[in-house]
C-alpha cells in the first residue's frame, strides 16, 4: 500500500483507478492469445506459471523480512510481474529472476528498499536451494547485473506504470460500508484483508481485475470461510452495490465467479497455502485435492473435509459473550430485524463456553435445527438443477436410525477415501468429548461428499457443511417429490409479509458455490426447480410446517442466527425449540449453531439495529485511506 | 575479474561488474567464463543467461513505452548533480518538451530510487502549477560505462523561463500585480503538493517553472518525497533525512538537525522566494550551516525558545550553541520587515534594488516614504517565521488576504511573458548555477547530493530509508 489509495475517475475500459496502461485483459483473451501463448504455452501453464512466480515473490519477501513478510511489497511485486509476463513470454527467461526483479522494483516502490545484495542472496538461494553461496564472486556481480538489467526491463515493460493499486484498502473500505461501524465481522474482515495478498499471488486477478473487484472478492471468500452470507451482512441501501462498490463493471456473477476460481485454486493446490492461506479454512469447508488433472482449472471438485480443532482463547471468549449477550438485548427489545450477528466467527466462538454445558449445547442444537432447514432449502435449490439432491448430512438429525447407519457407513469410507482422520466417525464421542460444534456437521460433510467426488469428478463441489450430499442416487425420486413439499412449506411458511425479495440471484453457475454468494431464493418462487427439498423428508409434516408458520410469524426478517446457544426468548421460537429438542435427542448428528442459516428472508438486507457493542476497535481503514492520499 | 573474496564484492558496485561484463561479452561473445575463476560453471551459466536476456529483451517490444527518439534534442537547458536536461521536440506532434536524463551510471541499487519517487509522484500529480510529466522513454546508452543498458527520460511539458533565470534579468520589470500572481501560483501549487502528502524538499527559485502562458509550475521532485501524517498518534513521526533543500532555502530546523520535519520546511523555501521577487536574489546566501544560521538570525532574528520554543529540542541545538562562534547570536533584531518594506512597491523594483538589495544605502526618494504594502509583508512575515509552528500551512496562506485585496491576483502573468523575448534559465542565462546571483556561486550544488553523500551520510537519503 503505497501512498495513495484514491482512484483516479477515469475508467475507461481496462484503465482503472492509479493504473496508468491497460493492464487488465479478460481470460478469454488471455486464454486466446498471450506472449506465452504465442511461444506455445497453454493458459494453464502460464497460469501455473505466473503461481509459481508468485509463491516465489512470497518468498524471497519472507526471507528479506525475517520470516514477517510485506503485504504491500508481496502485493506490488506479485502486480508487477504479472503485468511483465502480459508483455513478456515465460519462456524468454527464467521467471525467478524476473520475480526477484519484482521485488527489488517493489521494494522501492514501496519506499522500503531492499538492498541489491540481499536480494540477489536470496534468489540465489531460492533458485539453488543446494548452494549455500555463491560459487565465486563473478557470480554474484554476474547475478546483480541480471537482476539490475530485468529491473530496467521490468520499468521498461511496465512503462513506469508503478503506483500500483493493491485491494486492501478497497476490503476496508467495502468493509466499512457493509458493517456501518457495528464492527461485529471483524475476523472476516481480517481473513479478507490479509487473504487480499496471497490473492495477488496465487491468481493472475492483478492483470484482470481492478482491485476493488479483488477486494469484493476477498471479501466474499473471507465470508464464505467464515459462514457468512454477504447478501446477509449488507446493509439494505447497500444490497445491490457491495459486489460493484467502487468498480461498476463488476456483477455479482462476476464474484461468484472469481469466488469459486479461487477456492478452486486453493483446493487444489495446497502448495500455494501461502500466508494467511494456511490458516484460512478455519471451518474446513475446503478439500484439499491436490491436482489432479491439469485441465479441469475451473471446474474441479472440491469437497468439505473435517476440521482441525480451532483453538479459542479465553479471551477471545469473553469478548464474544459480550457481544452475544449485547445481540440478545438487540433481539429482545426490537421486533424488527434481528441481525445474523453470529455468523462471525468471532462471535461463533463465544459459544464455546456455552458449548461445555450439554443443556445448552442441545439448546442451540435445536434452535439452530430450524433455521437449517430453511437454509437447506436454499441449497437445495442450489443444487437441485445438477441433480446432486439428496438428503442433506445436516438433516441426518431428522432421520431414523436405519438411515443413520447408512449415512455412518458411508462416512466411514469416504474418510477413508478422502485419508482424512477417521476420529470424525462417531459423532457421539466426538461431540461429548470435543463440545465443537461445528464438528457435528462437518463430519458428515466430509463424509458425504467425499462420495460425490467419486460419482461426479469433474464439477465444483464445494460444499456448505448444512448440505451434505448423500451418496447414492436412489433418493433422487423422493427428493423430487419433497421438494414439491417443500415449496408446500415454504408458500405456507412465508404467508404474511414477505419483504421484498431480492431479484432472483443468478443460479446458473456452479450452484454450489451460489450457496455462499447468493441469498436463498425468496420465498415465494415461482419456478419450481429452485424449491429446495431437503429436509423436511423425515418430519412430520405438520410439525414442520407449524414450526414454519412459527418462524415465520416470529420472525419476519429475523435472522435467526447461527449465534443461537442464546436462550430463545421469543415465544414462537419455543415450540420449535420442544419440537426440535426431542429429535435432537435422538441423535447428536447435528450441525452445529455456527452455521450461519440465514432464514428465509435472508435474502433481503436489512438496515439492521445498533449492534452490539463492538469489542474492538475500529478497523483502521480511515486512517489508512486518509493517510497519503495523491490525487 | 578481481580476486578479492567472496564478501568483500559485496560492497562492489555492480556497476564495476557491469563494465567488465559487457567487456567480456564483446570480446568473446559467447559469455565465456573469465580464465581464473576456478568456479566457471555457474559464473558462466549467470554471465550467460545475461548475455541472452540481453540479446532476447532488445528485440521485445514494448508497448508502452516510447523511445527517446521521438524526440529531437535541441539544446541543453541545464545540468546538475541530478542530470541533464535539454529541450527537445517531439517529432510527431512538434510539441516542445524538456528531457530529463536519469543518470544510472553512479546506482549500486539499480534504477534510483529518487527518480522512480518523482515519477511516481508525477504521475499522480495533475495540477496546472505543477511540472506536467508526459511520460517517460527510453533509449539505449551509448556511454560505453553503461553499454547494454538502458537510458530513462522524463520527458516534460517545456517551460520558457525558470522564476531564477528571470529574476536575474534586470531586465525583466515585474509589477506588484506579478509578484503576488506568481506568489499565488506557488503556494497553490505547494498546497496541492502538501494535500497529496508530498514533500517538496528543494524549494527555491530555480526549481520553478514559468511556461510561455505565464503559469507558474514547480519543477524538480529529485528530492520530493511523499511523507505520513500522523496526528494524535503516539508512534513517532518518521524521520527523513535533513540533508535536503538548497542551503540558501534551508529552514532553521534543517539547519539544526531536525529529523522529523513536515510542511513546513517547503513554506519556508516559498517565503524566501517570495522574498527573492523583490530583492532579485537569494536573500539568505550561507555558505556552511553555520553562516546560514547567522544569516537567518541577522534577518529573521535571534532564534531561541522565546520565538521558537522547541528549538532546544533540536539535535543540533547544544552543538550550535555552544560552538564558540556561535551560529545562533542572540540578542538579534527581526529586521526583515524594515529591510524589505520599501522594495515592496506597486511599481516592480528597478535595477537599483538589485544593487541595494536590504536598503542597506539610502532610502529611495522616488517613493512616498508612508507607501507600503502591509499585507504583503505580514504574508511574507509569516512565512519566514523562525518556528515552524508558526508558518501557516500552505492551505492557509493560500487564503493569505492578500490575495484577496486589490489588485486581484490574474489568472496568469502572460503580460510579463509577452515581454521577454528569449527563454531565460538560469542556467542559460549564467552559465551555471546560480552564476552571477550571489555570492557564492558554483559551490553550492544541490547539499544533500552525491558530493556531500560521500560524507558525513554515506549515501544520502537513499540510505537514510533504508536504515
Amino acid at each position: 500500500m503505497s501512498f495513495s489509495n484514491k482512484l483516479i475517475k477515469e475508467k475507461n475500459g481496462s484503465r482503472y483507478g492509479r493504473m496508468i496502461h491497460p493492464w487488465l485483459r479478460q481470460k478469454a483473451d488471455m486464454i486466446a492469445d498471450s506472449p506465452s501463448r504465442r511461444d506455445g504455452m497453454t493458459y494453464e501453464e502460464e497460469l501455473s506459471k505466473r503461481q509459481q512466480g508468485g509463491v516465489f515473490i512470497f518468498h524471497m519477501v519472507a526471507g528479506l523480512t525475517q520470516g514477517k513478510g510485506e503485504h504491500g511489497l508481496s502485493g506490488v511485486a506479485a502486480s508487477l510481474f504479472n503485468r511483465f509476463f502480459n508483455i513478456h513470454s515465460f519462456k524468454k527467461c527464467d521467471f525467478r529472476d524476473v520475480a526477484a526483479a519484482c521485488v527489488f522494483l517493489g521494494g522501492k516502490n514501496e519506499d522500503t528498499p531492499k538492498k541489491l545484495k540481499y536480494v540477489v542472496n536470496q534468489l540465489w538461494t531460492l533458485k539453488y536451494p543446494q548452494q549455500k553461496h555463491f560459487p565465486s564472486e563473478a557470480t554474484f556481480l554476474a547475478q546483480c547485473d541480471v537482476v539490475t538489467f530485468l529491473e530496467e526491463i521490468l520499468l521498461k515493460t511496465v512503462s513506469f506504470d508503478i503506483n500500483v493499486d493493491l485491494p486492501h484498502q478497497y476490503v476496508l473500505k467495502l468493509m466499512r460500508d457493509v458493517e456501518k461501524g457495528r464492527n461485529v465481522y471483524k475476523e472476516m474482515v481480517k481473513t479478507a484483508y490479509y487473504m487480499a495478498t496471497d490473492v495477488l499471488i496465487i491468481t493472475d486477478w492483478s492483470v484482470r481485475y481492478s482491485c476493488a473487484s479483488v477486494a469484493t472478492a476477498c471479501v466474499n471468500i473471507a465470508s464464505f470461510f467464515h459462514n457468512i452470507k454477504m447478501d446477509d451482512i449488507v446493509p439494505l441501501d447497500f444490497a445491490d452495490k457491495w459486489y460493484c462498490f467502487d468498480d461498476d463493471t463488476m456483477t455479482r456473477g462476476e464474484v461468484d465467479v472469481m469466488t469459486r476460481e479461487f477456492l478452486d485454486i486453493y483446493a487444489r493446490n495446497p502448495q500455494f497455502h501461502i500466508g494467511s492461506l494456511r490458516k484460512i479454512d478455519i471451518n474446513n469447508k475446503v478439500k484439499i485435492v491436490p491436482q489432479r488433472s491439469p485441465h479441469h482449472l475451473t471446474t474441479p471438485p472440491q469437497q468439505t473435509p473435517p476440521i482441525q480443532p480451532s483453538s479459542s482463547s479465553s479471551n477471545l471468549k469473553k469478548l464474544d459473550m459480550e457481544a452475544y449477550k449485547g445481540r440478545q438485548k438487540t433481539l429482545s427489545g426490537s421486533g424488527v430485524a434481528p441481525v445474523d450477528t453470529t455468523t462471525s466467527p468471532a462471535i461463533r466462538q463465544s459459544f464455546l463456553p456455552d458449548v461445555k454445558n450439554q443443556k445448552v449445547v442441545e439448546r442451540g442444537m435445536m434452535e439452530h435445527a430450524a433455521q437449517q432447514k430453511q437454509y437447506h432449502e436454499a441449497a437445495a435449490a442450489a443444487h437441485q438443477q445438477r441433480h446432486h439432491n439428496h438428503p442433506s448430512s445436516s438433516s441426518a438429525h431428522h432421520r431414523s436410525h436405519n438411515h443413520q447407519q447408512q449415512q455412518k457407513h458411508h462416512q466411514y469410507d469416504e474418510s477413508r477415501a478422502a485419508k482424512r482422520p477417521q476420529e470424525y466417525e462417531d459423532p457421539n464421542v466426538f461431540s461429548s468429548k470435543k463440545s465443537r460444534m461445528d464438528r457435528y456437521n462437518q463430519q458428515f460433510v466430509a463424509a458425504s461428499s467425499s462420495t460425490m467426488v467419486q460419482s461426479t469428478t469433474t464439477t465444483t463441489k464445494i460444499m456448505m457443511e448444512n448440505n451434505g450430499f448423500a451418496p447414492n442416487h436412489a433418493h433422487f425420486s423422493q427428493i423430487t417429490q419433497e421438494s414439491s413439499y417443500a415449496r408446500q412449506v415454504r408458500m405456507v411458511g412465508a404467508g404474511p409479509p414477505p419483504p421484498p425479495p431480492p431479484p432472483p440471484q443468478q443460479q446458473q453457475p456452479v450452484p454450489l458455490m451460489s450457496m455462499v454468494t447468493q441469498p436463498p431464493p425468496p420465498p415465494p418462487l415461482p419456478h419450481i426447480p429452485q424449491i429446495p427439498q431437503m429436509m423436511q423428508r423425515q418430519e412430520p409434516q405438520s410439525e414442520y410446517q407449524k414450526m414454519c408458520m412459527q418462524l415465520d410469524k416470529s420472525r419476519n426478517p429475523q435472522y435467526i442466527d447461527s449465534g443461537v446457544n442464546q436462550q430463545q426468548q421469543q415465544q414462537p421460537m419455543h415450540q420449535q425449540y420442544t419440537q426440535h429438542h426431542q429429535m435432537m435427542s435422538s441423535t447428536q448428528q447435528i450441525s452445529p449453531p455456527d452455521e450461519s442459516s440465514p432464514p428465509l428472508t435472508s435474502s433481503v438486507p436489512i438496515l439492521l439495529p445498533p449492534p452490539p457493542p463492538p469489542p474492538v476497535l475500529m478497523p483502521r481503514c480511515i486512517e489508512e485511506i486518509e493517510e497519503g492520499e495523491l490525487v | 575479474m578481481s580476486s578479492q573474496p567472496y564478501p568483500a564484492a559485496l560492497h562492489q558496485s555492480s556497476t564495476q561488474s557491469r563494465t567488465l561484463i559487457s567487456q567480456n561479452g564483446q570480446n568473446t561473445p559467447t559469455g565465456g567464463g573469465t580464465p581464473n575463476s576456478g568456479t566457471g560453471a555457474p559464473e558462466l551459466d549467470v554471465r550467460q543467461q545475461l548475455l541472452n536476456y540481453q540479446k532476447m529483451f532488445d528485440q521485445a517490444a514494448y508497448p508502452f513505452i516510447n523511445d527517446a527518439s521521438a524526440y529531437e534534442k535541441l539544446s541543453k537547458i541545464g545540468q546538475g548533480t541530478f542530470g541533464e536536461v535539454f529541450k527537445a521536440r517531439c517529432k510527431s506532434t512538434g510539441r516542445m518538451v524538456a528531457l530529463k536524463k536519469i543518470l544510472m551510471a553512479n546506482e549500486k541499487e539499480g534504477f534510483p530510487i529518487t527518480a522512480l519517487r518523482e515519477v511516481k509522484m508525477l504521475e499522480q500529480l495533475k495540477h496546472p502549477n505543477i511540472i506536467d510529466l508526459i511520460e517517460v522513454c527510453s533509449a539505449k546508452s551509448s556511454a560505453p560505462a553503461t553499454k547494454d543498458r538502458t537510458t530513462f527520460y522524463l520527458v516534460f511539458s517545456f517551460c520558457e523561463h525558470d522564476l531564477a533565470g528571470l529574476l536575474s534579468n534586470p531586465k525583466v520589470r515585474m509589477s506588484l500585480l506579478h509578484i503576488k500572481t506568481m506568489i499565488k501560483h506557488l503556494i497553490t501549487g505547494l498546497n496541492k503538493l502538501h494535500r497529496s502528502k508530498i514533500l517538496h524538499r528543494d524549494m527555491k527559485a530555480a526549481n520553478v517553472l514559468i511556461s510561455r502562458e505565464g503559469v507558474l509550475k514547480l519543477a524538480d521532485f529529485g528530492l520530493a518525497r511523499p511523507f505520513v501524517q500522523r496526528e494524535n498518534s503516539n508512534v513517532p513521526r518518521a524521520l527523513y533525512t535533513n540533508r535536503v533543500v538548497t542551503l540558501w532555502y534551508r529552514p532553521p530546523e534543517l539547519l539544526l538537525g531536525d529529523r522529523s520535519y513536515g510542511t513546513k520546511i517547503d513554506v519556508w523555501g516559498a517565503g524566501c522566494i517570495m522574498a527573492e521577487m523583490w530583492t532579485r536574489q537569494p536573500i539568505m546566501q550561507g555558505d556552511t550551516e553555520q553562516r546560514q544560521l547567522q544569516l537567518i538570525s541577522a534577518l529573521c532574528g535571534s532564534i531561541n525558545q522565546e520565538v521558537w520554543p522547541n528549538c532546544v529540542k533540536m539535535p543540533l541545538w547544544n552543538v550550535m550553541s555552544s560552538d564558540t562562534n556561535t551560529p545562533l547570536p542572540q540578542g538579534k533584531k527581526r529586521v526583515l520587515r524594515s529591510k524589505l518594506r520599501h522594495l515592496m512597491r506597486l511599481d516592480g523594483p528597478d535595477g537599483r534594488s538589485q544593487s541595494d538589495p536590504y536598503g542597506k544605502g539610502k532610502p529611495n526618494e522616488h517613493l512616498p516614504a508612508d507607501f507600503k504594502d502591509d499585507d504583503a509583508m505580514n504574508l511574507l512575515e509569516s512565512l519566514l517565521a523562525i518556528d515552524p509552528d508558526k508558518r501557516p500551512t500552505a492551505d492557509e496562506a493560500e487564503d493569505d488576504i492578500w490575495f484577496y485585496k486589490e489588485p486581484l491576483p490574474k489568472a496568469n502573468v502572460q503580460d510579463l511573458m509577452d515581454t521577454i523575448p528569449t527563454s531565460q534559465f538560469e542556467y542559460t542565462v549564467g552559465k551555471g548555477a546560480h552564476a552571477g546571483r550571489g555570492r557564492h556561486h558554483n559551490n553550492q550544488p544541490r547539499p544533500n547530493q552525491a558530493q556531500r553523500q560521500s560524507n558525513a551520510i554515506p549515501a544520502g537519503q537513499y540510505r537514510d530509508t533504508i536504515f
